[in-house]
């Protein structure tokens, strides 16, 4: 309770920093006339107006108070303004997610769920509509790996809440949808250099254009290599088996990665090419094998066709096609009607696990499964706009699992035109992938029967509401109940994968978002949450009780010269090993110039400001408990557009 | 869709840790951290740093957190009255108003109204109108088609190719057929692409500062 009245405060106090600095840049000017609307602003203030439009809640665009969802965009100024560098940081700075790491992949947790040895199975994200969770171990990527730099994105969409009626499999804790830039948006090239310490280095190269004819192209190549921490002190979560080399990781931080984007866009015609790869040294040490262990100059992840050279080894390859069709209708003026149906085939699956010399072939599984659903949505205007209904259902069909059926209702009102309430029911399914299917019947684990999917029900009531000129709030409260979690454990000291009975999680998140004619514009957001097994009654590992986010961008110089500022605090959580993390803050700063040199962009950014010690914990498969994260890090970046 | 990773193996991790639960709580860690590491600690120091960059915040721009879609729109509508020209033969008495015709009911007819009451360009009042045939169209001024009339595009520009009307849309395939001013969202801002062809065709004229504005410009030289 005491900490929750602390979280409060600082909550409190944050609201009060951002509304006094936002009121307090107001007062320069005389006080505005309440009669002045839209249609007296000039076109070039119309332009820098942001519009609240999402097309992912629904999958046609709409306003974001619209939306069967509380949604939160991220736009590029944000990405500019704040200095971010992966899809990590973006997501990060959201209401109630909080995205941690192994020194290796990064992982994304949402309102209270982050479980170790999820890849990302539970959030479908997408890169304008198109699915990446991939078959085997449903991976998403949020660091490097990502498939996009992060300088190409438009905007990103996070839809909170199950999205399974629209989408299906991995819409479970909610929707990520990443919009990239288009050919449009460059005039022929750009190139990127970047730099910082931990000898790291970035290049860019972008070629885009739109033709008179109307044909875009869009090619653009990324390379990031970083030798990362030179010396990593990580702690054996069993102090009578501690961990070789006295804890210490030397040299192995590493991480080199490429990614490339490709895009021609003709009519309705879209033509996209996406690949990156990524080889990042394993610290940490996870998987401790007879053919992996702690220091090993040679241990490495490598996600990209590609091998490992070690004793042991294991890889995996899948491949995919789906189809979609969709179809809209708009009945009356007044009620949409959406309905579509899709269809996957995972033709190579296959995952193997094998030791190369004596050469023995412990697991290879190359399922062949199927996927079909078919879903029909409706949206009635129940009163005018003061009352809509959205309503929804999916059927999914699976070659390996039972099918399984999503429903999803949404009420939205809108009593007076600033005030929205919406109440919202969702809910979703995820069938284990290839990867937790064949984890049990691996030698060397529990043995068992493999798990089996999982579901989840979602509550949620929201309130949106705009506060006078400046300033707009989310106030939120949820409870998602989750049947059959499919959650690592540990069996007579084998990790072992089973589907916990009932988990269940409440929450509350508060948001206030501010922003002045000077272009001041900031945002403060606090989520209280709990997440327990109803078996044990004890709080998941990971999931901190307090998240609380703070941003704030001042320009400094016209709209030429901008300070971004970001603090993010996430209070205590629970490792696997039953220890205490401590609670952490963090404090990122940026300096953004634009517009000075013409063409010329150029970033400073410092994340971790004040170098605080924090931790993240790890999985079962890692021998600590906690593992330390890195500290002050420092980036340049120069960008010129011709 | 392909990929291809190499990935934690579920088998062999041998974890020697048969005794890995370790004392729950991980007590006496709390003292490690100060105050000015806490949450509050770090809101304050925040707050310190905020308050000193404060200071000059001049410069225009738009005030409100965020607006929806179709009352900015309209204002944009409103405003391309300023930088346009119609020919003479186009008003039959000198204060006779100007029309909006609106193709595709939504809320962009109740945005309009709402940005046009009580508003005069050159003396004139504007009208917003419904409209359902190419006929009624050709009577509008300017005319605004709705994205999910796309249907209905090519009819509709056709008919209108030579008719002093400025044709005003938002989505690909209104700027793709030949649609005069098209609205696109960029970085969740609202911008304009212009078709100076197909407004000269129609033999609207199109001001030098609306063109300077618009994001791109479509013109064969």
């Amino acid at each position: 309770m005491r900490s929750i009245l602390k979280g409060m405060r600082g909550l409190v106090l944050a609201s009060l920093v951002l509304a006094a600095t936002i009121t307090r840049a107001q007062e320069t000017r005389p006080p505005p006339n309440p009669a002045t609307n839209l249609a007296d602003l000039s076109l070039e203030q119309l332009m820098e107006i942001p519009v609240d439009t999402v097309y992912s809640a629904s999958k046609h665009k709409e306003s974001r108070s619209a939306a069967p969802s509380l949604v939160s965009i991220v736009t590029a100024q944000d990405i500019q303004q704040y200095g971010y560098r992966t899809l990590g940081d973006i997501l990060n700075s959201v209401r109630g997610f909080y995205v941690t790491g192994d020194r290796n992949y990064s992982f994304l947790g949402v309102r209270g769920f982050n479980r170790p040895d999820d890849y990302g199975g539970r959030t479908l994200l997408m890169v304008d509509g198109h699915r990446l969770n991939e078959a085997l171990f449903d991976t998403t990527s949020y660091g490097h790996d990502f498939i996009l730099d992060v300088d190409l994105i438009d905007r990103v969409e996070v839809v909170r809440g199950p999205g399974a009626v629209l989408y299906g499999n991995n819409a479970f804790f909610s929707v990520v949808n990443v919009i990239p830039k288009r050919g449009r948006d460059y005039h022929w090239g750009e190139v990127s250099v970047g730099g910082g310490n931990y000898d790291s280095y970035q290049g860019r190269f972008t070629v885009g254009k739109q033709f008179t004819n109307g044909l875009e192209i869009l090619f653009s190549g990324t390379y990031f290599d970083t030798k990362g921490e030179k010396r990593i002190h990580y702690v054996s979560a069993d102090p009578a088996n501690p961990l070789p080399n006295g804890g210490v990781a030397e040299n192995l931080d590493y991480e080199r990665s490429r990614s490339f984007f490709s895009q021609l866009r003709y009519g309705d015609f879209t033509l996209t090419g996406a690949y990156a790869s990524r080889e990042k040294a394993t610290s940490a040490a996870p998987y401790l094998t007879t053919g992996l262990v702690f220091n090993d100059p040679t241990a490495q992840t490598i996600d990209e066709p590609s091998y490992l050279d070690v004793v042991n080894y294991d890889w995996s390859r899948s491949e995919a096609v789906d189809g979609e069709v969709q179809v809209g209708k708009t009945l009356w003026d007044r009620h949409v009607l959406t309905a579509g149906a899709e269809y996957r085939e995972l033709f190579h699956n296959r995952y193997q696990n094998e030791d190369l010399n004596p050469a023995v072939i412990y697991t290879s599984i190359n399922p062949r499964q199927r996927t079909w659903g078919v879903f029909a949505n409706a949206e009635a205007q129940l009163y005018r706009t003061n009352l809509t209904l959205h309503a929804g259902v999916r059927y999914d069909g699976f070659s390996e699992f039972d099918s399984a059926l999503s429903p999803r209702a949404a009420l939205i009102v809108r009593p007076w035109n600033p005030t929205t309430f919406k109440v919202l029911y969702g809910q979703a399914y995820r069938t284990p992938n290839v990867y937790e299917a064949a984890f049990n019947s691996v030698p060397g684990n529990a043995g068992g029967a493999s798990p089996g999917p999982e579901t989840i029900r979602t509550v949620e009531l929201g309130w949106e509401q705009e506060l006078g000129k400046h300033f707009r709030t989310t106030v939120s409260a949820y409870r998602n109940e989750i049947t059959d979690l499919i959650d690592t454990e540990l069996l007579g000291g084998a990790p072992h994968l089973v589907n916990r009975g009932q988990v269940e999680s409440r929450g509350v998140e508060f948001e206030i978002e501010g922003r002045a004619k000077s272009r001041l514009r900031g945002r403060v957001s606090y989520a209280l949450q709990e997440t327990w097994d109803t078996a044990t009654d004890k709080t998941l590992s990971n999931s901190p009780r307090h998240l609380a986010k703070f941003n704030l961008s001042v320009p400094l110089y016209q709209d030429k010269v901008f300070a971004g500022l970001e603090v993010q605090c996430e209070s205590a959580v629970r490792s696997v090993y039953d220890t205490r993390i401590n609670s952490f803050w963090l404090m990122n700063a940026t300096l953004f110039s634009q517009k000075i040199v013409r063409g010329l962009e150029f970033t400073a950014s410092v994340q971790n400001l004040f170098d605080q010690p924090y931790a993240f914990p790890g999985s079962l498969a890692h021998r600590q408990a906690e593992l330390p994260q890195l500290g002050r890090s420092l980036w340049f970046k120069l960008t010129y557009r011709f | 869709m392909s990929s291809t990773s190499h990935r934690p193996r579920p088998g062999q991790f041998q974890l020697a840790c048969g005794s890995a639960v370790l004392s729950p709580g991980g007590e006496g860690r709390e003292g490690r951290f100060s105050f000015w590491q806490t949450p509050l600690g770090g809101f304050i120091v925040l707050g310190m740093m905020v308050c000193s960059l404060m200071g000059r915040t001049r410069a225009a721009g738009a005030e409100a957190v965020s607006f929806q879609e179709h009352p900015v729109k309209a204002a944009f509508i409103y405003n391309f009255f300023k930088f346009v020209e119609w020919p003479a033969s186009r008003f039959q008495e000198t204060n006779a108003p100007l029309l909006i015709g609106v193709v595709g009911r939504g809320p962009i007819t109740a945005a309009l109204e709402a940005a046009v009451q009580d508003r005069k360009i050159n003396g004139r009042n504007l009208l917003v109108q419904a409209v359902a045939t190419p006929e009624e169209a050709r009577a509008a001024h300017l005319l605004f088609v709705a994205a999910t009339e796309d249907k209905q595009l090519d009819k509709l520009l056709k008919a209108l190719a030579t008719s002093s009307v400025l044709t005003v849309g938002e989505s690909e395939a209104f700027a793709r057929q030949g649609g005069m001013i098209c609205f696109v969202l960029e970085n969740g801002k609202i911008r304009f692409e212009i078709n100076m062809d197909s407004a000269q065709r129609a033999g609207v004229k199109v001001s030098a500062q609306l063109q300077k504005l618009a994001r791109t410009v479509r013109r064969t030289p």
